[in-house]
């Protein structure tokens, strides 16, 4: 059995990047992980022990889906897609986001 | 309702295991390749680009673990692994599990049987809308003395009730109904008009009495029940309007009641005709059943105070045909009336089975813990491994419960069989019977059980198994090493708590038992062999006076007298153990001062054979003659008791005496004495009686039962008797046909009952018990082998060695027993109203069964010791 060991400010946030990623269209599981750090500018680099169990506790939660497809390359790569239900969590999730960066940069920015 | 899709993912991941593996698998596969070929793009060679890319998922296995963890069957997968790994290891020991599961099934089946039968008899609500406003009222004028009320009292009852609530009246009475193949006795309850809105329930098809209809000059109606109407109307619709000949008036049928509608009585009538009442010339006698609703919000405290005002203005108004300054009304709960002494009994039986129960999860606690020390080595492994002592514990206590679900499953079954035999030993006269039925609330009692039971022995061992000390089990090896000493104790302990739990159940069965028998040593005061009882309701409308009924009864018994095969012949108007009529009177010589209530004793007409029919014996003066009829003067016969309370040192043949508040009638005179007789059951005390000639008392005229002393089987006279009685009147139909010896045993049932079950379960402790101990004595001799070795190899006897072990079983059992003994003397208070001529601390019961006890502990444990004596002292030691 393996425990939780992250707390849950941090995954909280790493499921928001996984949906926003995934707002941006249907993705593997690399890919997922290839966009974020691409947006981010190489700064979030999600490692992969902790991308898939996010993307399993996400899809659980109802708020992706998967299903088996052919990648780029033409292999086989199970694809994720948000749900109608994923979105509206997506913009809950933007908006405490925001709420949260403000107010820290508020208390970084006193002098 | 997302948790309901993550159970459904969870089981399909249980069922398809390898599917979702797979698909991981698979996918990390994927990413993988993907990141190895982006590394060689990098200008990696291909061998580092792919150990790179693995490198990054770290431990693979965890990762597949964690993914596990979230898609696969999580805590479901777990427990099903427990589930499929505990049936393993029962079914790997099925002596083991045999014993445990029918332990089990045992304790669980008897307390959901006796569970059932609570159930229905005093927990479940009275079927009728809001029960709790309903009251039986009766009448009483000691904490002892209670009966009904008269045609007076209720009149009076009815007017000013209704400012609270209002009463109804009923009276039961078997009836004749004629106009069918042969005349036929149909139970009836006669009830005034508001009987069935008091209840609150109506008939299913016509109506229920509406008021005024009880009134003498309105037509007779009558509602009967849902059986009568299959039986004898065909199930017919047209049913309504139709006329009953009962007792030879025609009632109109205006209502049928709803299938499943029980009255509030044990007569459990088929019929309901309407009680017309005349208005009364005095108060008495008190032959009518009263109950009540009050109106919402009316407390049952207020209806009390309010019947004794109403009890007031009535006694007073009525005070010349009887005076009692010491009556009044009281009300009791419509269940509690009804339920009456019977709660005692199943609440004794639900404790005693309660405590088999326990017995039971006792003993299946023993046989796990002694398993445990056989598995120490396998947790110990488990644990070195990394189970954590939660896991653990969860896993043993999985196993517990399958045990439990497979023990309450066949305890279920056991149950429902049970019912059925409960049913069918208990007396007829437990009221609300019919209400017991094996009911989701029984399931769920049985599930409970089952639950409680699987916690007091699956988590107690469990505790003691999950030792964090690795250490010494995974050295010794699993073989002759001593005992963790604290379990052992436990163990121990259990054996006390067991014999201190069969104890108090053994001196109950006890109790009852001696009981029982004494009971049936009474002597009842009359020979109750070869005697044939009938009785023979004479409808009013035919007999109208009773001078006929009495010229009926004078013919019907010189033609029976006749029969062959008939020694004796006789009337009364109640037979001895069935319980009747009480009187009061008045002697001559000491009048009753104003305001104290008359004396009351039983009062029984009989015809002049009566006590030569029944063998009672004459102590002084003489028996009634057939000169001692309606022109001679009054005369009475007194029992035994009546003349040393009321006539202490005197002679009480020639005193007079007055009964029923009848001041104008002429004094009745003292006859004879005879032998005390136990009209009102074994069980009950002598209570003084009188008896007075159907000739010259003519009251119950028309209700007399026929007692016949024969010399073959009394029972294979029924048709004889039919056609005599018939042949003089052919309406007529015989009722109650039973014989003395029934009636006896009928007066027996409930201490039977108590006796017989209480007996049984007793017998279930005390075989628990035995093996209990047996186990726990066997297992330490098998432990100690090399110790028992190394003594006899030093010297000691073998008389040394039978002693160490049965001392072992003697100390547990005896403290088990000391504190069993505290607890009975402590509960064996609640078994006092049950019990008959024994005191609930007899020593002689309490004596025996300690011995018993003892004895069996001996016994138990002599086995084992034998066995010790038996060891080799080589074997045991080459065993090391």
């Amino acid at each position: 059995m393996v425990t939780k060991t992250k707390n849950n400010l941090l995954q909280g946030t790493l499921d928001m990047l996984v949906l926003k990623a995934l707002s941006l269209g249907p993705m593997h599981g690399y890919g997922v992980g290839q966009r974020i750090q691409q947006i981010s500018d190489d700064v979030l680099r999600v490692e992969e022990g902790s991308l898939y169990p996010a993307l399993y506790r996400i899809e659980q939660q109802g708020w992706i889906e998967s299903e088996w497809g052919v990648s780029d390359n033409n292999q086989q790569a199970k694809f994720y897609k948000l749900t109608r239900k994923g979105r509206k969590q997506l913009q809950v999730e933007e908006e405490n986001w925001g709420r949260l960066a403000g107010a820290i940069y508020k208390v970084m920015a006193t002098t | 309702m997302a948790w309901l899709k993550t159970l459904a993912a969870r089981l399909r991941a249980v069922w398809n295991t390898d599917a979702v593996h797979q698909d991981i698998d698979q996918e990390m596969q994927f990413h993988i390749r993907m990141r190895t070929q982006e590394n060689i793009e990098r200008g990696m060679s291909p061998e580092d680009a792919r150990r790179d890319a693995e490198q990054r998922f770290g431990n693979t296995g965890r990762i597949k673990d964690m993914g596990w963890d979230v898609r696969g069957g999580g805590w479901l997968e777990t427990l099903w692994q427990d589930v499929r790994y505990g049936a393993r290891m029962l079914r790997k020991h099925p002596g083991f599990s045999l014993m445990a599961i029918l332990t089990l099934s045992l304790g669980i089946g008897a307390n959901t049987a006796i569970f059932s039968i609570v159930n229905g008899v005093l927990l479940r609500p009275l079927p009728y809308p809001e029960p709790d406003q309903l009251d039986f009222v009766f009448q009483q004028n000691s904490a002892m003395n209670r009966f009904g009320v008269s045609v007076a009292d209720f009149q009076g009852m009815e007017k000013e009730y209704a400012k609270i609530g209002s009463v109804a009246a009923s009276t039961n009475r078997a009836v004749t109904l004629t106009g069918g193949e042969r005349p036929e006795q149909i139970k009836a309850t006669f009830v005034t008009a508001a009987y069935f809105k008091i209840l609150g329930v109506n008939p299913a098809s016509g109506r229920a009495f509406v008021t005024g209809e009880d009134r003498p000059d309105k037509e007779p109606v009558v509602v009967i029940s849902h059986g009568f109407w299959e039986r004898h109307m065909a199930g017919k619709t047209e049913t309504i309007g139709q006329r009953l000949t009962l007792d030879g008036i025609g009632y109109t049928v205006v209502g049928i009641m709803p299938q499943g509608f029980v009255a509030p009585s044990t007569a459990s009538p088929e019929i309901w005709p309407i009680l017309q009442l005349q208005t009364p010339k005095r108060r008495g006698p008190f032959t009518l059943r009263v109950i009540a609703r009050r109106n919402a919000g009316v407390s049952e405290q207020q209806g009390q105070e309010e019947l004794q005002r109403i009890a007031r203005g009535v006694f007073a108004q009525w005070a010349h045909t009887f005076p009692d300054a010491n009556a009044t009304y009281v009300s009791t709960p419509l269940k509690q009336a009804l339920v009456g002494n019977i709660g005692t009994t199943l609440l004794v039986l639900f404790g005693a089975v309660g405590c088999v129960l326990l017995l039971a999860s006792v003993n299946v606690a023993n046989l796990l813990l002694a398993r445990a020390s056989t598995r120490q080595q396998e947790i110990a492994i488990r644990a070195a491994l990394g189970a954590s002592r939660f896991r653990l514990l969860r896993q043993l206590f999985t196993e517990s419960l399958l045990l439990a679900v497979l023990g309450g499953a066949v305890g279920l079954l056991l149950a429902v069989w049970g019912v059925d035999m409960l049913l069918a030993l208990s007396p007829d006269n437990i009221p609300r019977l019919d209400q017991v039925k094996v009911d989701g609330w029984v399931m769920g009692f049985a599930a409970l059980g089952t639950f409680l039971s699987c916690l007091v022995f699956g988590l107690v061992p469990g505790l003691y198994s999950v030792n964090p000390d690795l250490g010494e089990p995974l050295k010794g090896g699993g073989r002759g090493s001593a005992e963790v000493p604290g379990r052992r104790r436990l163990r121990d302990l259990l054996v006390v708590v067991e014999f201190a739990l069969a104890l108090p159940l053994l001196i109950g069965a006890g109790l009852m038992i001696n009981s029982f028998m004494r009971l049936q040593q009474v002597k009842p005061g009359f020979d109750p062999d070869h005697l044939l009882t009938v009785q023979l309701p004479l409808p009013s409308q035919k007999y109208p006076e009773e001078e006929k009924a009495a010229n009926f009864h004078k013919e019907m018994m010189r033609r029976v007298q006749m029969l062959p095969g008939v020694s004796s012949a006789s009337i009364a108007t109640h037979l001895p153990m069935e319980g009747g009529n009480t009187n009061d009177f008045v002697l001559e010589i000491r009048p009753t001062p104003p305001g104290k209530s008359s004396e009351v004793a039983e009062f029984t007409s009989v015809s002049p054979e009566y006590f030569h029919t029944l063998s009672i014996p004459l102590l002084k003066g003489r028996y009634f003659t057939e000169q001692d009829n309606e022109n001679a003067p009054p005369v009475m016969v007194i029992s035994e008791t009546m003349a040393k309370r009321y006539f202490p040192g005197e002679d009480p043949i020639g005193m007079r005496i007055k009964t029923g508040g009848c001041e104008e009638c002429p004094w009745t005179t003292i006859v004879g004495v005879v032998g005390d007789v136990k009209n009102e059951g074994l069980s009950a005390e002598i209570e003084p009686a009188m008896y007075c000639p159907f000739t010259q008392e003519s009251f119950g005229i028309r209700m007399m039962t026929l007692i016949l002393r024969t010399d073959a089987d009394p029972a294979s006279l029924v048709p004889s008797v039919r056609r005599e009685v018939n042949s003089i009147d052919p309406d007529l139909a015989l009722a109650n046909i039973k014989t003395m010896d029934q009636l006896m045993s009928e007066s027996l049932g409930q201490s039977r009952y108590r006796g017989v079950l209480l007996g049984i379960f007793a017998i279930v402790a005390l075989t628990l018990a035995a093996v209990g101990i047996y186990g726990v004595i066997a297992y330490a001799v098998n432990q100690r082998t090399h110790e028992i070795g190394i003594r006899i190899a030093l010297g000691a006897q073998k008389r040394d060695i039978f002693r160490l072990v049965v001392w072992h079983g003697m100390i547990l059992s005896i403290i088990g027993v000391v504190i069993g003994v505290g607890a009975s003397l402590a509960l064996t208070r609640f078994l006092t109203s049950l019990l008959y001529g024994v005191s609930n601390t007899d020593p002689a019961t309490f004596t025996g069964v300690v011995l018993l006890l003892i004895g069996v502990a001996l016994l138990a444990c002599s086995i084992p010791a034998r066995r010790a004596m038996r060891v080799d002292p080589m074997i045991a030691l080459r065993h090391e």
